[in-house]
């Protein structure tokens, strides 16, 4: 192998499409994104919560519980007072209340404190109620508690994974097949335009095209990889400096697991590079992406997504075990278990060394049908062209 | 020259699919040699490159490359520069980065190849325009650009696809004479090119291919003598109109071929290779009064023309003199 020659493409790829700059202006933009969305959420759920005054038509006896819910009530005498204050703007709206437990209300517009005001009527009318059937609130509370469940897990390897967990699987599931969908787009369009222009003759009379594949696979595995580490990095910072203004998000436990994180680092670097090479393979075989219908290769990262998305509900499934260890599904589905179930190092040892001889076999095979688009030029090389090709080389 | 080929090619064949690109091609190319593969299109030509260059494989035949008495079938990639015949250039990327890119897969260190490309884009008139990118140059500068990618590492030989495609004449001068540095230097270098005036100032040696053959093979010098072989012409210019017997009795000569006449008294006439320019003179000199008279024997495009104008109908005869 031409160790050198595979550095100089590798660098110059990652180089080629990974500009600092660039990212940093994409991260910028995303995190700018992230806490403007946050400061607007936080400024809606301030304004639902803020004080309210509210005008008062009759007897509500709800008083006490509306008062805790941060109305504050004026006692209007009649409807048309209580109205014109609304109009005029010193009130937010009035209630009516008849004593038999319902109310009208009148705003000039939908309100975002709707719902506070209904919880804090029930509140309130809620003794009463419960009165009339021969409950109190200690009693009605104890009715809808759940039965108590402890649950102890006797698999010493068994992590409790709650809701946190869930979202961080699913995060690691679309950035791993983000990077590869991304990745592919750069691979096809670098390798399928090269060819087209004369440069791919210009770099294949230095070095073959196998330390050109590799050389390619490599580069953009280690951009795309940069690429995502950059993300992650940049939206921890951003989640722990959102602490210190109040946008506290539930950090999953097994973020502070260094191993799993590893593995899941392993996984990804693995899985970029099958799929590029799988792709580098099939770019190698089209002549103009614009009149190929190889094209449809595009779609074939569906496949682990979709698996993913099948192992979610149940990550200790028998199905969910091999697709974890296949070369194709592995990338996608061994993240969700290794956040949510029970997939140890063995297992993640297992999917690479499988990942390691696929990714050999397919950098080798795209060689190979590489070489043999150089000298179809113009022309994409049939399947049985690529079949004796590969068979060629081999014997 | 008569030293050890840096280059030699045996019998190199090659099919793509149903079509004979090339059929037993055998070249040799010495230390600072130019060697001219010429010939329509669809000749070979392209393909008899890249079979060279090793981006594609012969059917037939085989390649040994020789330095400092090193034998090898496949050259390490120091020994050799490519400029194909156009788009070789990465379009995203700044011309001196490209260029220095090329020199580190031919071999060179980081640094150095930085430098040198630096000098050749200077040596080119590049130098204010290395950060650029190739979209923004002009064709020829292009051009110039993938002389010297080809070229920064100082091969021991080079491979150059149409060089002279895209240059004004004084660029086709800067290459010429980039060309006579290079192989002064000891570089052998093949080239393809439609440019034959400018093929028979760079080249030492032609090999003219059609329908993937040989047609010729020789030097400049040979393809003259096989030009003047076939006979010379002399250009006449007159001052009046000639009277009518003296071109009857001019054709009638045996030594005289034809004559052709315009309307602005300039006369052509084709002399057999073997005429008594002499008597010819002395017998137009008789009956006419001229202001202007030239001998010329045929240019390489004259005779390329010849050889291969009768290719395209298949009917063409193979060429006269030093014909493979």
């Amino acid at each position: 192998m031409n160790t050198r020659g595979l550095w100089i493409v590798a660098s110059w790829e990652f180089r080629r499409y990974f500009k600092w700059k660039e990212q940093l202006v994409g991260l910028v933009l995303l995190l700018a994104g992230a806490f403007s969305s946050f400061f607007l959420v936080k400024w809606v759920e301030d304004r639902e919560a803020s004080e309210v005054a509210l005008g008062v038509v009759g007897e509500s006896g709800v008083e006490g519980s509306l008062e805790a819910a941060r109305f504050v009530l004026h006692k209007e005498p009649d409807a048309e007072r209580a109205r014109a204050k609304v109009l005029g703007g010193e009130l937010e709206g009035w209630i009516a209340a008849d004593g038999s437990g319902a109310f009208a209300l009148e705003t000039r517009r939908e309100v975002p404190w709707r719902g506070r005001l209904e919880e804090a009527l029930s509140v309130g009318v809620q003794p009463e109620c419960l009165a009339q059937v021969g409950l109190d609130t200690p009693g009605l509370a104890a009715l809808l508690a759940p039965v108590p469940l402890e649950v102890r897990l006797l698999d010493p390897e068994a992590r409790t994974t709650g809701r946190a967990d869930k979202v961080a699987a699913l995060l690691a599931v679309f950035l791993v097949l983000g990077g590869v969908v991304t990745g592919n787009a750069y691979l096809m369009m670098g390798i399928t335009g090269e060819k087209q222009l004369r440069v791919t003759e210009q770099v294949l009379a230095a070095i073959s095209p196998q330390t050109w594949i590799d050389g390619k696979v490599l580069g953009l595995a280690a951009m795309t990889l940069t690429s995502l580490a950059l993300y992650t990095v940049g939206g921890t910072l951003a989640l722990l400096a959102g602490r210190l203004v109040g946008f506290v998000v539930p950090m999953p436990a097994s973020a502070a697991d260094p191993v799993l994180v590893l593995g899941l680092f392993v996984i990804a670097l693995l899985g970029f590079g099958f799929w590029f090479s799988l792709f580098a393979a099939v770019a190698a075989t089209i002549d103009d992406p614009n009149h190929s219908a190889r094209g449809i290769w595009m779609l074939l990262p569906g496949l682990p997504l979709a698996a993913a998305f099948g192992v979610f509900r149940d990550p200790e499934s028998t199905a969910a075990v091999v697709l974890g260890l296949l070369p194709p599904t592995a990338p996608a589905v061994l993240p969700v278990r290794l956040v949510l179930g029970a997939a140890g190092p063995l297992e993640v040892l297992a999917a690479a060394a499988l990942l390691v001889l696929s990714i050999l076999a397919l950098r080798r095979a795209a060689g190979r049908v590489f070489a043999l688009g150089i000298e179809m030029r113009g022309k994409e090389p049939t399947w049985g062209e690529m079949y004796r090709a590969l068979r060629r080389s081999r014997s | 020259m008569n030293r050890v080929p840096l280059l030699e090619a045996r019998g190199l064949e090659k099919r793509y699919r149903t079509v004979l690109a090339l059929a037993g091609l055998d070249l040799a190319v010495e230390p600072g040699q130019v060697v001219a593969l010429l010939g329509p299109n669809g000749a070979g030509k392209s393909t008899a490159l890249r079979l060279l260059l090793g981006l594609v494989r012969p059917d037939r035949g085989s390649i040994v490359w020789r330095e400092d008495g090193v034998e090898r079938a496949a050259p390490p990639p120091e020994w050799i520069g490519y400029l194909p015949e156009e788009r070789g250039l990465f379009r995203e990327a700044p011309v001196v980065r490209t260029v220095a890119h090329f020199a580190r897969l031919r071999g060179m260190g980081a640094r150095e190849a930085r430098l040198a490309a630096e000098r050749w884009l200077a040596r080119l008139g590049l130098a204010e325009r290395a950060q650029e990118k190739p979209d923004a140059l002009s064709k020829g500068n292009q051009q110039k650009v993938q002389l010297a990618a080809a070229l920064v590492h100082g091969p021991s030989f080079a491979v150059l696809d149409e060089p002279f495609s895209g240059l004004d004449p004084l660029n086709q001068e800067l290459f010429l004479e980039l060309v006579a540095e290079t192989t002064a230097k000891g570089t052998g270098i093949v080239l393809s090119a439609h440019h034959l005036e400018l093929v028979e100032r760079a080249a030492h040696r032609l090999v003219i291919l059609d329908r993937g053959r040989v047609r010729f093979d020789g030097t400049v010098a040979e393809a003259r003598d096989a030009a003047r072989a076939a006979g010379s012409t002399l250009e006449l210019e007159l001052l009046e109109d000639a009277p009518p017997a003296v071109r009857s009795q001019l054709e009638a000569r045996v030594d005289v071929l034809a004559v052709h006449e315009r309307a602005d008294r300039a006369w052509t006439v084709e002399l057999r290779p073997d005429a008594d320019i002499s008597a010819v003179l002395a017998h137009l000199g008789a009956g006419l009064r001229i202001a202007r008279i030239a001998s010329r024997t045929p240019s390489l495009h004259e005779f390329y023309v010849d050889l291969l104008g009768g290719a395209s109908d298949g009917t063409a005869a193979d060429a006269r003199g030093g014909a493979a």
